[in-house]
C-alpha cells in the first residue's frame, strides 16, 4: 500500500513537468504564432489539482505533514502513544467525512445522465467546455479514498505495535 | 450552544489537538466534520467537499508548484554555492563583510524562490561554515542566515502573497510589486545592524585575510560567469509578471524551463535532480494544500453557524479607533506566529480581518504586505520557528536549537522596527504598484 502511494505520487509529480511544457508551448504559440491554445490552461489545471490532492496521502505515508512535536517529544511514551492515536482518529474523522462528501459530489457532477442514457457531466463552461469540474470531484474522491486507506493501515499498524514491542522486550 | 461558547470550544479543541501533536492538516478538518454533523446532519458534509473541490480548481494555484520547482532545481544545482563564492570575495576588508554579503546573496536568492526553507538550508551549508571559520560571532552568523533566508517570501515571488491574493481577491502582481521596497528595507536594516555591531566590536566579524584580498579583480569577476544565466532567468520571470506579458503561472513555468536550461548549460542537469525536485514540489503541495483544505472547510462551517459575523462584531467592539484595531490584528498575527505556520494564520484570521479592514477604509494590498512582514517574524519566533528548524537541519552538530533561538532576538527587533515603518508609511508599499499600474 505505502509503496503503491509513493510510486503513484512519483508518477503524478511528472504532471508538473507536463505543465511546464504546456505553459511554454502556450506562451510560444500565443506570442510566436499568435495562436493561443484553448486546452493548455485547462489540462494544466487538472494535472495540478490531481497532484495537490494525491499529495495528501503521499505526505501521510512519508510522515511529512506538519505537526508540533515539542510537547509530545518531552512526554512519556504512554502519552506519545495516546497522542498518536488521537491524531489518527482526527485524520479518520476528517478524511472519512471528506471522502463521503466527495463521493456524493462526484455522483452528482460526473455520473449525470439524461433520461435516454446520454452522459451529461458538469462542464467548465469555457470555450473548450471540458468536464473538468466533474473530473476534479472524481479526483478528490479517489484521493480521499486512498488517503483513508493509508490512515486505516497506519491505525492497524498502531494496534499491532505494542505486541511486537512486548515480544522484543521479552527477548532482552 | 450559542456561538460565543461554541467559538471558545472550537478554539480550545484546536489548541489542545495542535499541542499534543495532531497534524495541522487534520485538526481543523476534523473539527469541521464534527461541527457539520452535529449541526446540520450528514448533508452538512457537502459543504466540506465542495469547498475543497472549488479551491483546487483555482488556476493561480498552479503557480505554487512551479515556484517550488524553480527553487528546488536552483538549489539542487550548484548555483547558490557559486553565487555565494562569487560574492564573498567582494567582502574584502569590511568588518562583518561576510555577514553583509550573506544578506545580499539571501536577497538575490529570494528573488528566485517564493518559499523559505531551501534557501536557509543552503546558506546554512555554504555561508555558516565560512563565517564560523573566519571567527565570526556565532549568534550574529546564525541570525544573519535565518533572518536573511526568510526574505525568500518577502522578496517577490512569494507563495504567501499568492495565497493572500486569492483570499483577499486582490491582484497578485500588485502584491509582488508592493512587497519589493519593504523587503529591501528589511535587508537594509539587517545590513545596517551587522555593520554597526561589527564596527563597535570588530571581534564579532573579522575582515578577510590577506591572500583573499590579494585576489585580482579579473579573477573575482570570473566567478560571476556561472551564476549570470540563472540570475537572468529569475529577473525575466519577475519582469514578465510585472509587464503582464504572461500570467503568474505561465511566468513561473517559464522560470522552471529557464532554470532547467541553465542547469543544462552548467552541465549539472540529471534526471535524478529533476525527479527529486518534482517529488519535493509534490510534498510541499501536499503539506500546504491539505492544511488549507481543512482550515477552509472549518471556515465554511463556522461562517454558516454565524461565527464570522460574531467574530467581526467582537473585533469591531474592541475599539472605535481604527488604528487600535489594526494593531490588534498585527498582535494576533505575531502571537499566532509563535505557534502555527503562516498558512494556518492566513486562513484562520483573514475571513474575519479582511471585511473589517476594508470597512475601515484600509488598502488590502498594503495589509497583505503587513501580513507578509508579520510572517517574517513568525518564521523566527520560538517555539514554532520554521526558519530555526531549517537551519538546525543544516548546521553543524555543535550548534543546538537553543543556540539558534537565542540568536534570533536582535533580528526580531529589527523586523518589528521594519513592521512599524511599513504600518506608519503605507506609501512605501503602495508607491511602486501605483507607479507601474497607475
Amino acid at each position: 500500500m505505502d509503496r503503491f502511494i509513493l510510486r503513484l505520487g512519483a508518477g503524478i509529480s511528472l504532471g508538473f513537468l507536463a505543465i511546464v511544457i504546456m505553459m511554454v508551448f502556450e506562451v510560444v504559440a500565443r506570442y510566436g504564432f499568435n495562436a493561443p491554445t484553448i486546452w493548455a490552461h485547462e489540462i494544466a489545471g487538472i494535472f495540478a489539482a490531481v497532484a495537490f490532492l494525491i499529495g495528501g496521502a503521499y505526505c501521510m505515508v512519508d510522515k511529512s505533514h506538519m505537526r508540533i512535536t515539542l510537547l509530545s517529544d518531552a512526554a512519556s511514551p504512554g502519552f506519545r502513544r495516546l497522542a498518536e492515536f488521537i491524531g489518527l482518529v482526527c485524520g479518520l474523522v476528517y478524511i472519512g467525512g471528506l471522502t463521503y462528501s466527495a463521493w456524493r459530489l462526484t455522483e452528482r457532477s460526473l455520473l449525470r445522465f439524461q433520461p435516454d442514457g446520454t452522459w451529461i457531466p458538469e462542464t467548465s463552461g469555457t470555450s473548450w467546455n471540458t468536464p473538468m469540474p466533474a473530473f476534479i470531484k472524481a479526483a478528490l474522491f479517489i484521493s480521499c479514498a486512498l488517503f483513508l486507506a493509508v490512515l486505516l493501515r497506519q491505525l492497524w499498524r498502531f494496534f499491532r505495535r505494542p505486541n511486537r514491542q512486548a515480544s522484543d522486550g521479552d527477548r532482552v | 450552544m450559542d456561538i460565543g461558547t461554541l467559538s471558545l470550544v472550537i478554539l480550545f479543541a484546536m489548541v489542545t489537538l495542535l499541542a499534543i501533536g495532531v497534524p495541522f492538516a487534520f485538526v481543523s478538518g476534523a473539527i469541521a466534520v464534527v461541527l457539520a454533523l452535529t449541526n446540520f446532519g450528514i448533508g452538512g458534509l457537502f459543504l466540506i467537499g465542495s469547498r475543497t473541490a472549488e479551491f483546487v480548481s483555482s488556476f493561480v494555484l498552479v503557480a505554487v508548484p512551479m515556484f517550488v520547482l524553480m527553487a528546488s532545481i536552483m538549489e539542487r544545482s550548484g548555483v547558490a554555492r557559486d553565487l555565494y563564492r562569487a560574492f564573498h570575495v567582494l567582502a574584502g576588508g569590511l568588518r562583518g563583510g561576510l555577514a553583509v554579503i550573506t544578506t545580499v546573496v539571501a536577497v538575490i536568492l529570494g528573488a528566485t524562490t517564493g518559499i523559505i526553507g531551501g534557501e536557509i538550508v543552503l546558506l546554512g551549508l555554504v555561508a555558516l561554515p565560512q563565517m564560523l571559520r573566519r571567527g565570526y560571532d556565532k549568534k550574529l552568523a546564525i541570525g544573519t542566515i535565518t533572518a536573511g533566508g526568510s526574505l525568500g517570501t518577502m522578496i517577490p515571488p512569494s507563495i504567501i502573497l499568492i495565497f493572500y491574493g486569492i483570499t483577499a481577491q486582490v491582484s497578485i502582481s500588485h502584491l509582488f510589486l508592493a512587497t519589493l521596497i519593504p523587503g529591501l528595507l528589511l535587508a537594509t536594516l539587517y545590513i545596517g545592524y551587522i555593520v554597526i555591531r561589527c564596527h563597535l566590536n570588530p571581534e564579532l566579524g573579522p575582515p578577510a585575510d590577506a591572500d583573499e584580498l590579494a585576489m585580482p579583480l579579473s579573477e573575482k569577476l570570473k566567478l560571476f560567469k556561472g551564476v549570470a544565466l540563472p540570475m537572468l532567468v529569475a529577473a525575466t520571470v519577475l519582469m514578465s509578471i510585472y509587464t503582464g506579458l504572461a500570467s503568474i503561472t505561465e511566468s513561473a513555468a517559464l522560470g522552471v524551463a529557464g532554470t532547467i536550461v541553465a542547469a543544462w548549460v552548467r552541465r549539472e542537469l540529471s534526471w535524478q535532480m529533476i525527479s527529486g525536485a518534482l517529488i519535493q514540489a509534490l510534498k510541499t503541495c501536499g503539506v500546504v494544500f491539505w492544511l488549507v483544505f481543512g482550515t477552509n472547510a472549518l471556515i465554511g462551517i463556522y461562517n454558516l453557524l454565524g461565527g464570522i459575523a460574531f467574530a467581526k462584531a467582537q473585533l469591531a467592539g474592541i475599539s472605535a479607533e481604527p488604528a487600535v484595531i489594526i494593531l490588534i490584528m498585527i498582535g494576533v498575527f505575531i502571537l499566532l506566529g509563535f505557534f502555527i505556520d503562516w498558512i494556518g494564520i492566513l486562513f484562520l484570521t483573514m475571513p474575519v480581518f479582511l471585511p473589517t479592514l476594508i470597512a475601515l477604509g484600509y488598502d488590502p494590498i498594503w495589509f497583505g504586505i503587513v501580513f507578509n512582514l508579520s510572517m517574517q517574524i513568525a518564521y523566527l519566533t520560538p517555539p514554532f520557528g520554521p526558519a530555526c528548524f531549517y537551519l538546525k537541519g543544516a548546521a553543524p552538530d555543535s550548534i543546538s536549537l537553543q543556540d539558534i533561538y537565542a540568536a534570533q532576538w536582535p533580528f526580531i527587533v529589527l523586523q518589528l522596527l521594519g513592521l512599524a515603518i511599513i504600518v506608519l508609511f503605507p506609501s512605501l508599499s503602495l508607491w511602486l504598484p501605483n507607479l507601474v499600474y497607475g
